[in-house]
């Protein structure tokens, strides 16, 4: 089966760097896994202004059950959600902080 | 927050008639209630907006609100009738197949007179419960020892002796296995005395209640009920089959077997105590006997005696009619919409104004895809299961009117979406608020981008229309079914819309027929003429799927496969012979709904034949802009294929490329499982757009694709899309025939 790599941090670049479209064939597969995850529980978003306004939530896998909302997750594009929630898959697989990993990346490339 | 929500009695009107609304405001919030011509449904700031025009009329006006609920459950109701029960001592028998044994109290069968009754049920343990009440007396209850396994076929009884106050209830699995035992028997004895009931009526899958219709509905099938008026012995009962319909003291032998298109049932018993089915049980499929040689319930009845109840069923939220308006004389054809409002929500409710036999005909029918908007209409697949956001590959955005169906699963769902219990949905009604038939709704299934779906991306086809100056009428699918081609024969041009995959086969041949008398067919969609349904004969607003062979979100168990509406084989028109190729040049190829690309095009778009669509297009590359997914070629694809019946003289002008590889082939176009059926990889995942003449001098033009509409507008309405579009509608309309004159073929062999 295909694993979480938590080193894999090009395939974040390479998210953050398009959110919605095309894909490595690596980054497919992560991002296949990161859709996949159980509906309990699972990151959606809430449109609550059209075109201007978006707020994270998670499902509640029960019929009935209507999603949670998570009113201090507010965002003003997809593209910015569909950034947060890669970063809050990622901790959930297992990755840790995305952005710290990334930044400590950065500064050991830069050396 | 969805506070109003509403429905119509119809969906499609013609001048001169009454169309009444029904309205649920949901914190009881007075309303304001006008007509409204519905152009533009899309709020996406990228395009041209949302457009709509006021039809000032006798409807405009305050309202009063009131919060009207969804009682969903289905039963079945067998009242006395002109024989009271009279039952002392019964018996109470029938073959269950539950399919949520778990899923708390659920009655398999009750009936009550005053203070008289009894009830067997399954209780919150899954075990099988039978209670008996007398006046004056304690209630005698008697409790299986093991549970019931869900999706095995079970005798289930309680009897019941006057005489002696002895009571016994039986649990008989069909099959035994080893290692378990959910086989149980109790025996109970009360006070002498009998039961004294006279009157009531026998509810099975649910109980009478006070605050709403019925209550604690039961969830599996239920085959072969029976009631008799006196006590059975255990031993009396055939350890895998039933008592025969001339024991006596037979009260009620329901047969469920009969008539399983209707609502009705009958009774075999001396007593003519004949039932009906309320909110739409699933019937036509296997009973207990069922024998897996027999595939179609019209050739074996008598094994096909089981319905299916659900505690989510829903065919007529049953509400009263709170907007009532008479379409004035005059009235233009068109998309409509009651537009309710309250101080915090608003909500639209769509219907069609057809042209009265009177009216003067436009040159365009804009065929609105009803069927296709009921098969998806409450669809919960992005709630439901993990697919969605892959298929998608964004990440799915709910709305209001979204959270709204999740809360109130009593709406119902779609044809793509499963009963609490996971059978399949097989029917949709729209007596029912349908939450994503709307326009300014936004769909995950839109793709990126403005993310319509059906009836709201179907406006960018009216808006392109209307900004054109292009007159149309419009009629609904219901319409077709009822009318045939007498419906579309006054119309030189036939217009689809966006994604019009559903088809009755009345609905079909139609559309052939009309072609064969000379008329031009536009379909402007994806994934087109893809599956059969069928409308009920004689109730208004519902229609059946059945998801033969191949599934789709659900697929139809063994021997299930048949419409039990019609009797017609279901499931996909290619697998039934009709090959949507046929119909319009182009079939089911894949899907994704991400983002969409655009058409190359082929040397067939500078065949002579060809220059009137190409007239003012110098673009080699078509439609890479666009509201839905950015691209004209999307969300669902349909390619052309000469071996699979589109015609060999057909054109195939262009063809759609460099599709992401979440474009999937289809499921109907695979036959072995390999690596590679995504569209990077696999050639066949394309759209085609074709031109062909038919016979009779008619013009048929496919785009292959349900994301073209939305390039429709692009630069205002001054792109390669719209002028293509554009050309061939007013050939269609306004040109008259082809010239159609049979060619010699080519040289063949032996020449």
């Amino acid at each position: 089966m295909y694993a979480f790599d938590p080193g894999a941090l090009h395939l974040a670049r390479e998210f953050r760097a398009r959110p919605i479209g095309r894909r490595s064939p690596e980054l497919e597969r992560l991002l296949t896994l990161m859709r996949g995850e159980p509906m309990a529980g699972k990151y959606c978003v809430i449109c609550t202004r059209p075109h201007e306004q978006w707020v994270l939530a998670r499902l509640s896998g029960i019929r009935g059950v209507p999603p949670t909302l998570m009113e201090n997750h507010v965002y003003h594009s997809i593209e910015e959600a569909e950034w947060e929630v890669f970063k809050l898959r990622w901790q959930r697989l297992g990755g840790g902080d995305l952005d710290a990993a990334l930044a400590a990346d950065e500064q050991e490339n830069a050396r | 927050m969805k506070t109003i929500v509403g429905y119509s009695d119809e969906i499609s009107v013609e001048p001169g008639q009454a169309i009444s609304f029904m309205i649920s405001s949901e914190k009881g919030l007075p309303f304001e209630a006008r007509v409204v011509r519905l152009i533009h449904g899309d709020t996406n700031p990228a395009g041209p907006g949302y457009r709509e025009e006021a039809v000032p009329g006798a409807a405009d006006g305050t309202y009063p609100g009131t919060r009207r609920p969804i009682h969903a459950g289905s039963c079945a109701l067998i009242p006395a009738g002109a024989t009271p029960w009279n039952l002392d001592s019964f018996t109470f028998q029938a073959m269950i197949w539950p399919t949520r044994p778990d899923g708390g109290r659920q009655v398999i069968a009750s009936l009550r007179d005053g203070a008289a009754g009894f009830e067997l049920a399954i209780d919150e343990a899954g075990h099988l419960v039978g209670r008996i009440e007398r006046a004056g007396m304690e209630a005698l209850v008697l409790t299986g020892e093991r549970p019931l396994l869900a999706r095995r076929w079970y005798l289930v009884a309680l009897s019941f002796d006057g005489t002696s106050g002895e009571a016994r209830l039986l649990q008989h699995p069909r099959k035994t296995e080893a290692l378990i035992r959910d086989d149980a028997a109790a025996e109970g004895a009360g006070t002498p005395g009998g039961l004294g009931l006279g009157g009531g009526t026998l509810v099975l899958a649910a109980r009478a209640a006070q605050a709403r219709p019925h209550e604690a509905h039961y969830n599996g099938k239920i085959d072969s009920p029976r009631l008799y008026a006196r006590a059975m012995e255990l031993v009396d009962f055939p350890p895998t089959a039933q008592l025969g319909l001339h024991t006596p003291g037979l009260a009620g032998a329901w047969d469920f077997s009969q008539d399983i298109g209707g609502i009705s049932f009958a009774d075999r018993s001396a007593f003519e105590r004949g039932g009906s089915l309320h909110q739409l049980p699933t019937r036509a499929l296997t009973g207990y006997d069922w024998r897996e040689e027999t595939r179609c319930f019209r050739d074996a009845p008598e094994q096909y005696g089981a319905v299916h109840f659900h505690d989510d069923d829903i065919y007529d939220a049953g509400w009263p009619a709170d907007v009532t308006w008479t379409v004035p004389e005059g009235q233009a054809s068109g998309l409509y919409a009651l537009h309710v409002t309250t101080a915090e929500d608003e909500d639209y409710i769509p219907f069609v104004i057809r042209p009265g036999a009177a009216s003067p005909r436009a040159k365009v029918l804009f065929l609105v895809p009803t069927a296709s908007y009921l098969a998806y209409g409450n669809e919960h697949l992005a709630v439901d299961a993990a697919l969605a956001e892959r298929a998608h590959d964004i990440l799915t955005v709910f709305n209001a009117n979204d959270v709204f169906l999740m809360e109130h699963r009593e709406y119902g769902g779609s044809l793509y979406d499963t009963h609490s219990d996971g059978s399949g949905i097989c029917y949709s009604s729209r007596l029912r608020p349908l939450l994503n038939m709307r326009p300014k709704y936004q769909s995950w299934l839109g793709g990126s981008g403005s993310a319509l779906w059906q009836l709201n991306a179907d406006t960018h086809l009216l808006d392109w229309m209307e900004h054109e100056g292009i007159a149309y009428d419009c009629i609904t699918d219901e319409d077709l079914d009822r009318d045939g081609v007498a419906a579309l024969a006054p119309y030189p041009c036939v217009m689809t819309g966006t994604h019009p995959e559903y088809y009755s086969t009345r609905m079909w041949d139609a559309l052939e027929a009309y072609k064969a008398r000379g008329g031009s067919f536009m379909a402007m969609g994806g994934n087109a003429f893809h599956a059969r349904i069928a409308y009920h004969p004689s109730l208004p607003g519902v229609m059946e799927v059945r998801r033969a062979e191949i599934g789709n979100g659900w697929m139809c168990a063994p021997g299930e496969g048949f419409h039990a509406f019609t009797g017609e084989y279901g499931g996909l028109w290619r697998r039934i012979g009709r090959m949507p190729q046929t119909m319009a040049g182009t079939g089911f190829a894949g899907q994704g709904f991400d983002i969409s690309s655009y058409f190359r095009r082929n040397p067939d778009s500078y065949a002579p034949r060809a220059s009137f669509i190409f007239e003012g297009v110098e673009d080699e590359i078509i439609g890479d802009f666009g509201l839905i997914g950015g691209g004209a070629a999307g969300i669902e694809l349909d390619r052309a294929d000469y071996a699979m019946g589109t015609p060999p003289h057909a054109l195939i002008l262009a063809t759609s490329e460099n599709h992401t590889s979440i474009y999937m082939l289809s499921t109907c176009e695979m036959y072995i499982n390999i690596p590679g059926l995504d569209a990077t990889q696999c050639p066949q995942v394309h759209a085609d757009l074709v031109f062909y003449e038919t016979p009779a001098g008619g013009g048929v033009f496919s785009t292959g694709s349900i994301a073209w509409a939305g390039s429709l507008s692009h630069r205002d309405y001054d792109n390669n899309i719209a002028r293509i579009t554009g050309n061939v509608l007013r050939r269609f309309a306004l040109g008259g025939r082809f010239p159609v004159a049979a060619t010699a073929p080519a040289a063949t062999i032996g020449d």
